[in-house]
């Protein structure tokens, strides 16, 4: 049953499906292979008495003898219990029905079956004990709960309540959420391994060869939600873009069969592929910007005779001497892009039949897909962005009662993506979600600004495993500042704070840290001075910032002495 | 009379390359190596004639500045905090621009700060120095890590791209965005890999680095798995700076 519609109030209760005498038949079987099933199903209130249904006589017979029996030795045997109907049907203490001896006895009868045991393999027999819990908790509401709900309701009159109804339905309730949790044994999860023996450990971080990203939480792991927290026109979905990209190309570099995967509720296609082929390939913004068609666009990239002035600044090409052009970093992204990154359009355009009408479950179904089509597990999930995705959700049901109260599922958004995306696909997943700009409009761009700053963001980071919080850019430099406000499994070692770049030319984010400092006096991010350039190595005297000299050269007896401070 | 004159100094002239090098550089000598160092850290300008390291910064070096205010020079007095806990010169700079600094002072001061020489000589200077030396191994060892991952990772895409293998190290080492290394492991790999050209580019960051924490990298580097950080060439220009810096006429 779709639980979470029935209580949004869409549809009413659906009926469970019925019981089948297979079904009871496998239930029974259960109980002897996994006596902690049977354990739950005492303390919820079983007895042999619930199979009062045609044709469960034998099954009723069965476990009228299987409890005794566990009861006082807390496990049963083929033989114990052979040897217990034997000994009871000598003293006359039981008389089976001759249908009954046939079902129970006889060669491939129940208790041949019901004592197999479970299956050698882990997996095999986690999946049977989910089974039999399903069946459990089905036979339980249908004839403890339903049963108890008719028989009280069939013996009151029209015209009359039962006397304490109240406390009746909350006996019910009772009931019905324990049968619920059925299967939920309390189990330490952290049983602590003598030496040697098999230890759990958390999973490993894996580089994204993002500077401020690994600098900091040391890199991703699967099952981890990050929150990515950003003014409007802060760099948000440009970050996501790069990081995407990045994991599309380490896949591709490392051979993983693996899938970045980019959701966009924002815009669709048109408006969201140039940014996924500047950060892949470092092609200039300006680049997709007013072109009539495809022909105007391929004619001007650039080759290795018409390079471009900015082609020598962007980060990738600054040693000066080797530089790919537009054509060959095209080319030579377009290899991994094209097999390790899918962009979904969730714009709910028409052109995608209006996908994204937001919810996990829409994600869920949609990487499933993905997966069997593509045959390659999901590595990253990028959703851009929460409020998005939350508030399409909620204007597609009919409750309206936590519509001013976007916090609310805002708050659960993180923990659903982890339990039904991060975790069943052993994925990351980045969810950027908007700072509220009256909140933070009086932080300054050299300031860091942190979750805790916006009201509605509060709520947002309290269950992402980290956080990534940027300012808006400083307008002279377009350097932002970033804080790891919650940072969950790691403390970095230089703290959390850092200065990021959003490249001018090209998609791209950088770590500038190394080029751009906060100047607490100009109260704004300054650049730190050019290095001079450096001598060639013949020149010089050995002298710091000077090229090694060689080594057959006469040392000068008298050093140089600084025009500067000291002479 | 002063050691030089003696021939003291001349008698360790190939030691330049030991631990306790500085002990030889007089009060003056040690201030300008200080002086050089923080802002070579702060501004990048790691070259001695560069601008900002040639002109004269009143509030820092002392004298009187524009309203008549006088000002006392502040290398000393990060000298004497350095002697005055037996540090490693080098190191102590080091420290204050390393994580170490930003951990220390966002705990004292509740968020980012920009650093200033004063800071070198403060209460919390001696924190900062313990935790560098601290965490410097299993930071150094991260870092080394990630670097060799995003190295990897540039090198399987690009080669069929960059056929000469001199370009593609060249491209990778200098590669900014892609590759996620320091200055010291980008000469590391360069030089590994014999790309003079990358390995000329980034051995003074490096040297300076090496020249700095030496200690630390020594016993890292003593590790089999860890020998081909420190190149020869590396040492060659640490013991030239050094020898510059000994025969300083300050």
């Amino acid at each position: 049953m779709d639980e979470r519609n029935w209580e949004n109030g869409r549809n009413g209760p659906l009926p469970e499906m019925s019981l089948t005498i297979e079904e009871l038949q496998a239930l029974v079987c259960g109980f002897v292979s996994y006596p902690t099933i049977y354990k739950s199903a005492a303390r919820i209130g079983f007895s042999s008495s619930l199979f009062n249904g045609p044709g469960e006589a034998a099954l009723a017979t069965f476990m009228a003898l299987f409890t005794p029996l566990h009861d006082e030795h807390n496990i049963v045997t083929k033989n114990m219990f052979l040897t217990h109907i034997t000994g009871l049907v000598n003293n006359h203490s039981l008389v089976l029905a001759p249908q009954v001896r046939e079902q129970m006895l006889e060669e491939g009868g129940l208790v041949d079956l019901a004592f197999v045991g479970p299956p050698a393999s882990v997996d095999e027999a986690r999946g049977e004990r989910h089974y039999i819990q399903s069946i459990l908790r089905r036979f339980m509401n249908a004839r403890l709960v339903n049963a108890g709900l008719k028989n009280i309701l069939s013996t009151t009159t029209d015209n009359a309540a039962p006397s304490e109804i109240a406390t009746v339905l909350d006996r019910f309730r009772k009931q019905a959420q324990a049968i619920k949790f059925v299967g939920n044994e309390a189990i330490n999860a952290a049983p602590m391994p003598l030496p040697g023996e098999n230890i759990i450990l958390p999973p490993l971080a894996r580089p994204t060869t993002i500077s401020w990203i690994d600098n900091y939480i040391g890199g991703v792991r699967s099952g981890d939600v990050i929150g990515l927290l950003g003014p409007y026109a802060g760099g948000k979905t440009t970050m996501l873009s790069t990081i995407a990209t990045r994991m599309a190309q380490q896949y591709a570099a490392h051979n993983e069969n693996k899938l970045s995967v980019y959701i966009c509720y924002e815009d669709g296609a048109q408006k969201m592929n140039w940014s996924f082929y500047s950060a892949a390939a470092h092609i200039h913004r300006d680049r997709f910007k007013n072109k009539i068609d495809s022909s105007a666009f391929w004619a001007e990239l650039s080759t290795q005779e018409t390079l471009r002035a900015y082609e020598r600044n962007i980060p990738s090409n600054r040693n000066g001497e080797i530089i790919l052009s537009e054509t060959e970093r095209w080319m030579a992204a377009a290899q991994w892009l094209n097999r390790h990154f899918v962009f979904l359009d969730f714009s709910a355009s028409a052109s995608t039949n209006f996908r994204g009408n937001g919810g996990v479950q829409e994600i869920v179904a949609t990487l499933e897909n993905l997966t069997d089509q593509t045959q390659m597990e999901i590595g990253c999930v990028f959703i851009d962005y929460a409020v998005l995705l939350v508030n399409r959700e909620m204007s597609q049901q009919a409750s309206t009662k936590y519509q001013e109260q976007v916090w609310r599922p805002l708050q659960m958004l993180p923990d659903e993506l982890k339990t039904n995306v991060g975790i069943p696909f052993g994925c990351t997943v980045f969810l950027a979600h908007q700072l509220a700009q009256n909140d933070i409009k009086n932080i300054q761009p050299h300031r860091h600004v942190s979750h805790a700053d916006a009201q509605g963001s509060k709520a947002f980071a309290e269950n992402v495993h980290a956080c990534l919080c940027l300012n808006k850019p400083d307008p002279e430099t377009y350097v932002s500042t970033i804080h790891w406000s919650k940072i969950r499994f790691d403390r970095p070692a230089g703290g959390p704070f850092g200065l990021v770049k959003i490249d001018e030319n090209v998609v791209d984010v950088w770590n500038a840290e190394d080029e751009y400092y906060i100047n607490d006096i100009a109260r704004k991010i300054m650049r730190k001075n050019e290095a001079s350039p450096v001598a060639a190595p013949t020149a010089g005297a050995g002298r710091p910032g000077r090229r090694l000299q060689p080594l057959d050269r006469a040392e000068p007896s008298q050093p140089d002495i600084d025009t500067g401070f000291l002479s | 009379m002063r050691l030089q004159e003696v021939g003291v100094t001349e008698k360790r002239d190939g030691q330049y390359l030991d631990h306790d090098w500085y002990h030889r550089l007089t009060a003056r000598q040690l201030e300008a190596y200080i002086r050089y160092l923080f802002i070579a850290l702060k501004e990048n300008a790691y070259d001695l004639d560069s601008p900002a390291q040639v002109q004269t910064r009143i509030q820092w070096d002392g004298g009187t500045d524009n309203f008549g205010t006088k000002r006392k020079k502040v290398w000393n007095r990060i000298a004497t905090a350095i002697r005055r806990v037996d540090a490693i010169p080098g190191t102590w700079l080091a420290a204050h621009f390393s994580p170490a600094f930003h951990a220390v002072r966002v705990a004292e001061n509740k968020g980012f700060i920009d650093n200033r020489p004063e800071l070198l000589c403060s209460h919390e200077s001696i924190e900062v120095y313990r935790q560098h030396i601290d965490n410097f191994d299993s930071i150094t060892l991260e870092r080394c890590a990630a670097a060799e991952f995003s190295v990897a990772t540039q090198m399987n895409l690009l080669q069929s791209v960059i056929k000469n293998p001199d370009d593609l190290i060249l491209y990778i080492v200098a590669d900014k965005t892609n590759v996620n290394a320091t200055p010291f492991f980008r000469h590391a790999f360069a030089a590994e890999a014999g790309c003079q050209r990358a390995v000329n580019r980034y051995i003074t960051q490096a040297a300076l680095e090496y020249d700095m924490n030496q200690q630390l990298y020594d016993a890292l580097a003593a590790r089999a798995e860890n020998a081909w950080w420190i190149s020869p060439q590396l040492k060659q220009v640490v013991e030239s700076n050094r020898k510059y810096w000994s025969a300083y006429h300050g």
